[in-house]
């Protein structure tokens, strides 16, 4: 009999990046690594566990954003793009690594799963891996939720309840159309919540959502069964659940947690720092002279110093990978044991983590994922659930108001608020604010000045993703972020300001449509006040 | 950021990323030395930017560090050509003792506002109110015209803030803009709060911070600074 169980949360997003022309921005391969380190990998073990008729349940969130992206058409033909070239720098890698039959091993293997991965997603997925995802919903072996439609952080939008609503409205129409199902849970990006966002919630018939540990601390009272069971929001009959921050450690932490093992590959170390331009071919180096990360990378996470660095050898990460999935399980069967003492009802484990830590980051974390469901499936003490299905098994029936919180540096906002980008907030309110104008000054078009309308409340949403500021802050792509953020803002005010004017610029309007292209259905009077 | 990447750049354009990445005396360097600091500045500054990155923040910026080498950007950046039509002020929580604040004039208290700041008479009036006992008081801060953002600490937890934005005249305070609301959040549980006492191990283990390594207590550091209130009173220790 489970005597605690388990909710594996696997959080999917991306920023919406599509550039007019094919190379034009290296960031669209933000999305292309995620697809071919993470996803198609993570699909091909979810199909084989499924045949094996292991028992597994995944709770994954797909923003809104990534599943536009993958269900694209063209980016779908431009990720087939750079498996080729990247097949075709494995050929060249096999040839040039011939004499060091360590690194050609790993060339070989690289090689052959980016093979694997063409196969996969033009053969079995037919280009759009969602139906993957979809197929493994329909058998029950993951539940698919969803969160804003741009991923904003929540807590910046307080003062904007419409807003905040249309984010709401048009992630649920997206999942709806591209899953075929109504979302049960909510992700709130960064975790970030505020109060009210719970009423918003309710109206959208969501039941649960998630929270850092923050918003149950420092709520109203501590919880009588502390983070470990869902509370109930104030009056809202929605659930929060609370994260896990130590099971976080042992998955997230360089430092502290398996990925840092010596014996697992290390990331950073790729042959795209190292080699020509010319051998790496234009879509590694960009016509600027920046680089790209290729994916063949040859060592281990033996030493911060390079010349004390091992070739990575994937023969021996086996038995390293068991370890850690069994040691995993044994800290959180250890948990239950100790938490039993103190609740009054099994003690649920919140483990969320960005999907991309698996594969695409952490190597082994695929087959490390594999072996802990493995391990699970034969054990009756820690359960993996579902937490609609927890909600049901258990009456949960405490209510709590939460406090404000996110899973930023130090529980709170300034990984997304800091001097480097507070400037974009002026703009995103002014825009916020501009579109609920225009939401009332037309309230019933049609033909062109609709369409201009409703792609206005596109831009208004994709500037309002929190993944811009961050980026900023963490100073890796801050140009290429800030940019995003005054196109999003540029192209909304040209809109307004043609509407004003009574015209609409047709030509450039197709051509906006083209690039921003995703939530096709949008409404504009969802910014109505 | 790679060599390679720093040796396509012309002189003047290195030039340019080291005045970004805040080197003095660049324009003396030799080419290979300037190049040397550029690394060093973009190394240090990553590394500064990493170190108190708690380890969600550092897998959400994994997941985009797909780069051998930072975005340089030589262009001189676009501004955004928006109006703003009429005065507002915003603030914004950065945590439990900072805000953001910004405002905007719209073109009638354009006027005003210049010749209040001209006499220091324009300013932020900070409104704080007690959630628990409904106390209510305010502070002023004086700006200038030409500033439009400020980051504000905030003297207390557990109150609600807003601001005005004032031109304090001699017939009387005229306000131009009045913000949205904030709470600042308790960096502390309401149980204790409210006087109650919690017993110090069972709370550990119930918020999660126990366990993290065998016979781990759960006070030393981790990357929330959630257990930063054991040090209370009110916390009394388990048996």
């Amino acid at each position: 009999m489970a005597k605690g169980y388990l909710i594996f949360e696997l959080n999917c997003h991306l920023p919406f990046v599509k550039s007019s022309r094919p190379g034009e921005y290296p960031e669209e391969n933000w999305l292309n690594d995620a697809i071919s380190n993470t996803y198609l990998p993570l699909l091909r073990t979810m199909r084989r566990l499924d045949t094996k008729s292991v028992p597994f349940k995944l709770t994954f969130t797909i923003s809104p954003t990534l599943a536009s992206m993958l269900a694209d058409t063209i980016l779908q033909e431009r990720f087939v793009s750079y498996l080729d070239s990247r097949i075709a720098l494995g050929e060249k890698e096999v040839e040039r690594t011939a004499s060091e039959p360590d690194k050609n091993k790993l060339a070989k293997m690289y090689l052959e799963t980016l093979l694997q991965n063409k196969t996969d997603f033009i053969s079995l997925y037919g280009m759009n891996i969602l139906d993957g995802f979809n197929e493994l919903q329909k058998n029950g072996k993951i539940n698919i939720i969803t969160t804003f439609a741009t991923h904003c952080f929540l807590p910046f939008f307080q003062s904007y309840k419409g807003t905040v609503e249309a984010q709401v409205y048009t992630a649920i129409a997206t999942h709806t159309t591209m899953f075929n199902s109504t979302p049960k849970g909510f992700w709130l990006p960064e975790l970030g919540y505020r109060t009210g966002i719970e009423d918003v919630l309710s109206k959208f018939k969501i039941d649960y959502f998630f929270t850092a540990i923050h918003a149950f601390l420092f709520g109203s009272k501590v919880p009588s069964n502390g983070i470990y069971a869902p509370v109930q929001v104030g009056k809202s009959g929605v659930f929060a659940f609370c994260r896990d921050l130590a099971s976080s450690m042992y998955v997230l932490s360089q430092e502290e947690g398996y990925p840092g093992d010596f014996a697992y590959r290390e990331y950073s170390h790729d042959i795209s720092g190292e080699l020509d331009a010319e051998y790496l071919g234009r879509d590694i180096v960009y016509p600027d002279g920046s680089r790209v990360n290729s994916g063949f990378k040859y060592y281990s996470n033996t030493d911060s110093y390079r010349d004390a660095k091992q070739v990575y050898d994937p023969g021996k990460v086996d038995d390293v990978i068991k370890s850690h999935a069994e040691n995993f399980i044994y800290n959180l069967k250890k948990r239950v044991k100790k938490l039993l003492r103190y609740t009054d009802k099994p003690p649920v484990i919140v483990c969320p983590y960005d999907a991309q830590v698996f594969g695409h980051w952490w190597f082994e974390g695929i087959d490390w994922l594999e072996t802990v469901l493995k391990e699970l499936a034969a054990d009756d003490e820690l359960v993996l659930i579902y937490p609609e299905e927890y909600l049901a098994k258990n009456k949960c029936e405490e209510k709590i108001s939460l406090s404000f919180s996110s899973c930023g540096n130090g529980g709170y906002s300034g990984d997304w608020l800091n001097g480097s980008h507070d400037w974009i907030y002026r703009h995103i309110y002014s825009i916020t604010d501009k579109m609920t104008e225009l939401a009332n000054r037309f309230p019933d078009e049609g033909g062109l000045k609709r369409r201009a309308l409703n792609h206005a409340a596109r831009e208004a949403l994709l500037a309002q993703a929190s993944d811009w500021p961050f980026i900023m802050k963490s100073g890796i792509a801050a140009p290429f972020a800030a940019k995003q953020v005054k196109e999003h803002v540029s192209n909304f005010l040209k809109i307004y300001n043609d509407l004003s004017g009574n015209s609409v610029d047709t030509e450039w309007l197709t051509t906006i449509e083209r690039k921003n292209s995703l939530f096709p259905d949008i409404d504009y009077h969802i910014f109505k006040g | 950021m790679t060599k390679n990447r720093l040796q396509s750049l012309s002189l003047s354009d290195l030039i340019t990323v080291a005045q970004q990445q805040g080197i003095i005396n660049c324009e003396e360097m030799e080419r290979e030395d300037l190049i040397d600091s550029i690394i060093d500045a973009f190394e240090e500054s990553r590394l500064e930017k990493q170190e108190d990155d708690n380890w969600t923040i550092q897998s959400i910026c994994r997941k985009y560090d797909i780069f051998q080498d930072e975005e340089i950007s030589l262009e001189k950046e676009s501004e955004i050509s928006d109006h703003f039509n009429a005065s507002k002020v915003e603030i914004l929580l950065v945590n439990p003792l900072m805000a953001f604040v910004f405002w905007e004039y719209g073109e009638s208290a354009r006027e005003m506002a210049q010749k209040c700041s001209r006499h220091n008479n324009l300013l932020l009036r900070v409104h704080e109110k007690n959630i628990s006992d409904g106390k209510e008081g305010f502070f002023d801060i004086p700006v200038k015209f030409e500033e439009n953002k400020w980051y504000i600490n905030l003297p207390s937890n557990g109150c609600e803030y807003y601001i005005e934005l004032i031109c304090h005249l001699a017939s009387g305070d005229k306000v131009l803009a009045v913000s949205n609301r904030i709470e600042s959040p308790l960096k502390i549980t309401r149980d204790i709060v409210r006087g109650e006492s919690i017993n110090r191990s069972d709370f550990l283990v119930l918020a999660g911070v126990y366990g993290f390594y065998d016979d781990d207590d759960g006070s030393g550091d981790n990357s929330q600074k959630i257990v930063s209130f054991l040090n209370t009173g009110s916390i009394r220790e388990g048996d």
